[in-house]
């Protein structure tokens, strides 16, 4: 009688895990339908390479970005503009913190000459750099924001326009292993760059 | 006890193989039947095929398993087996590309090559089976079977979990394209907002 109970558990349990199964694979289906439709719309949140073209392999302090950036293992450097509202999203997104990795370069636009950075958004004016004029932006060859730069051994490698606060953090995240103790400590020589 | 668990791995491939085939094309016939199309089969034949060959696949990983020590479940797989071999070359001579459906709709990938090379690895496994693998009672099957969807269900959950993730990222992208935080970055005034 325990035996056949007992078959009978098993059979019911395997059927259910085919019903379960069965569901399962229609949300992946779902899932995948949702996918093709917002590619079609162009609603994905996928980064999109850029090319450095001849900044590709420089030293990152010779487009003006902090000499502490030429000793990093691994960084991204993330260049943002007051003059675009995604920037503003993931400026908001970050919740000023900036994790191990991740350089900071704000321009303000056309915001005036004191303007600082406002206070709700929690950044330490020390951690981030401001690109007033474009400078560095102007070095690289790209005007493009939000727009990520990926370092590597202290050479700019690739970059990437971005579209979420996600991708920061999924970009920070494949990051090697870095020396934090570099991350975030501007150099003395880019004191006027500072907000 | 090694000849065993080895036995009970390969039952467990193949079965697990011709199951997840069976119930993705069961789930979702419309596509399998496209591909049956393609492949050129008259349309009799073809309703017959869309139904008669997932249920083939499930008769095979049950077999396989429950009643190991019968014949038809290896027979039936090399039936199987030669019958998405033939769909292979058949695919490969095809002028456009044929779409598999081998697992179902959410697979891209396409009739050719890999049936083929498939094929070896089929007759290896009913190979290995027959001179291994009958030596497990009903119940014993049963239980093997039972663990064998548990595991597929949870293959299938780790995929929708990565779509999930996916959906929830793209949508919060969305969110934050069409709905941008309008607060400046910089501003002139000292005070906190």
């Amino acid at each position: 009688m325990t035996t056949t109970l007992a078959v009978v558990a098993i059979v019911l349990a395997a059927g259910l895990g085919v019903v379960v199964f069965l569901l399962i694979s229609a949300q992946v289906e779902t899932f995948r339908s949702l996918k093709q439709i917002r590619e079609q719309a162009g609603l994905i949140d996928r980064a999109t390479p850029v090319d450095l073209g001849e900044a590709r392999d420089l030293p990152a302090s010779a487009v003006g970005l902090p000499a502490g950036l030429d000793t990093a293992t691994s960084a991204l450097v993330l260049f943002l503009s007051d003059k675009c509202f995604v920037c503003r999203s993931i400026a908001a997104g970050l919740q000023g913190v900036l994790p191990p990795g991740l350089w900071l370069v704000l321009d303000p636009g056309t915001t005036p000459e004191g303007a600082r950075i406002a206070p709700e958004l929690g950044f330490r004016p020390d951690d981030v750099i401001v690109d007033r004029g474009r400078t560095i932006m102007k070095s690289i060859g790209i005007l493009l924001t939000p727009l990520v730069v990926v370092v590597e051994h202290g050479r700019l490698r690739r970059a990437s326009g971005i579209t979420s606060t996600r991708q920061v953090y999924e970009m920070v995240g494949a990051l090697v292993p870095v020396d934090t103790t570099t991350i975030h400590s501007l150099d003395s020589d880019h004191e006027g760059m500072r907000a | 006890m090694l000849i065993e668990l080895t036995a009970w791995a390969v039952a467990f491939a193949l079965s697990g193989a011709l199951l997840w085939a069976a119930l993705e094309k069961l789930r979702a016939p419309t596509e399998f039947g496209e591909t049956l199309r393609a492949l050129g089969l008259p349309a009799p034949v073809r309703r017959a095929a869309v139904v008669a060959v997932p249920l083939a696949e499930l008769a095979a990983a049950a077999g396989l398993l429950l009643v190991p020590g019968q014949v038809w479940p290896r027979a039936l797989v090399l039936l199987l087996a030669a019958g998405f071999a033939l769909a292979g070359v058949q695919g490969l001579r095809a002028a456009e590309p044929i779409a598999c459906s081998c697992f179902g709709a959410t697979g891209n990938a396409t009739l050719g090559a890999r049936q083929l090379y498939a094929l070896p690895l089929w007759l290896a496994g009913v190979g290995a089976l027959s001179l291994i693998g009958r030596d497990w009672t009903y119940r014993q099957g049963l239980a093997l079977l039972a663990v064998l969807i548990a595991g597929l269900c949870g293959a299938r959950a780790v995929r929708l979990a990565r779509g999930t993730r996916a959906a929830i990222g793209d949508r919060q992208a969305v969110s934050e394209a069409l709905e941008p935080h309008h607060s400046p970055i910089f501003t002139l005034s000292e005070e906190r907002s």
